[in-house]
């Protein structure tokens, strides 16, 4: 089975220690929720955590701030997920009351066992946005990506070719510059989340992989093959 | 399209508050909302508004939570140009165009406040 996005949906908010979403459509107990923030903060490091309303736990996978702090991206994720009825996802900032848009993505077609396959960032300034570059340890991963970026100011955020946009706020005068993409990526080779902004600022990017699910072995039937084939050996 | 009201400002007490529903128009998908309170309230530690976004698919009989968030009193937020106030949006409610919407509050503490409701495309 391809692992996917099932479902993503935005969110920001300002001046508030948290905010949480509720997803559009109930999540299928078993799959992964990946939290990606975009975060504009007056203090040079962040403490961001995640939550839900069914108890999961929240892992930091990967963050990145731009070299003299202020704007931040992380992403977080929890595997094999528990739930039943609605889901609502929370972010913290215990840091500040700062300005945060997020995502909440649904990924089905992934293991029950911790899924994460690496993950890398970048930060920097000008138009050219990217991730930092990621290598697969198997084929058909999600590859899933954020930037952040903050002027007070609209910029056009245009995605990677090779990957899908799932939610972007691309006002800043009403939320931090924020663009998640998603990509299922059926190679091991190395590759590297991009994006393009319409005004030279600074920004930072990361971007994360989670395998797929690898249909079950089967042991049973490989013991019967070798009971036929050589359990006269062991008859004695 | 865009649609931006100002809920009428008052001194509430402790509480909540339900804004007027209105209807999401088709070709919109993000609800912005900005609370206005007065400058010397932020930093009020009595100050508490919970706020949610509900949407509501049977025309007002039940209402669903969108997007929540809990702002206190404390230091107005800043950004690149200086003080950005208390601000909040949710995306993704293009799916129910034509359906009703609402912003509910729970407050603790009173100020005087009031709320700019935007949607907005994209």
């Amino acid at each position: 089975m391809a692992a996917s996005v099932v479902q993503s949906k935005k969110a920001f908010f300002s001046g508030a220690p948290s905010g949480s979403l509720t997803l559009d459509s109930n999540v299928t107990a078993g799959n992964t929720i990946v939290v990606l923030i975009s975060d504009y903060g007056a203090v040079p490091s962040e403490n961001f955590s995640c939550q839900d309303d069914h108890s999961n736990t929240y892992t930091l996978k990967v963050s990145r701030a731009t070299q003299s702090g202020s704007i931040f991206t992380s992403i977080f994720y929890a595997y094999n997920v528990n739930t039943t009825g609605s889901y609502t996802v929370g972010v913290l900032d215990s840091s500040e009351a700062a300005s945060i848009s997020f995502t909440v993505a649904e990924l089905t077609g992934v293991p029950t066992t911790d899924n994460s396959d690496g993950s890398n960032s970048n930060a920097g300034t000008g138009t050219a946005v990217d991730s930092g570059s990621l290598t697969p340890t198997v084929t058909g991963d999600v590859l899933i990506a954020v930037m952040s970026s903050y002027a007070g100011t609209t910029v056009t955020i245009n995605p990677d070719a090779d990957y899908t946009q799932l939610q972007e706020y691309e006002n800043g005068a009403t939320e931090v510059h924020h663009n998640v993409e998603v990509r299922i990526y059926d190679s091991t080779s190395p590759d590297t989340a991009n994006w393009t902004i319409g005004s030279s600022l600074r920004w930072c990017g990361c971007i994360a992989a989670f395998k797929k699910s690898v249909p079950a072995s089967t042991p049973s039937l490989a013991m019967s093959t070798i009971n036929r084939k050589f359990g006269h050996l062991f008859a004695r | 399209m865009a649609f931006a009201q100002w809920l009428p400002r008052s001194n509430r007490s402790q509480g909540n508050y339900t804004t007027q529903n209105f209807t999401i128009p088709s070709g919109i998908d993000t609800v912005r909302l900005q609370l206005d309170i007065a400058p010397n309230v932020f930093s009020s530690p009595t100050l508490f508004v919970l706020l949610t976004i509900e949407i509501s698919s049977d025309n007002g009989q039940t209402w669903k939570p969108q997007f929540t968030v809990n702002w206190k009193g404390g230091t107005e937020p800043q950004g690149p140009g200086g003080p950005i106030g208390w601000r909040a949006s949710v995306g993704g409610i293009g799916q129910y165009a034509g359906m009703l919407a609402r912003v509910r509050f729970d407050s603790t503490g009173g100020f005087r406040w009031g709320i700019l409701g935007e949607i907005v495309a994209g």
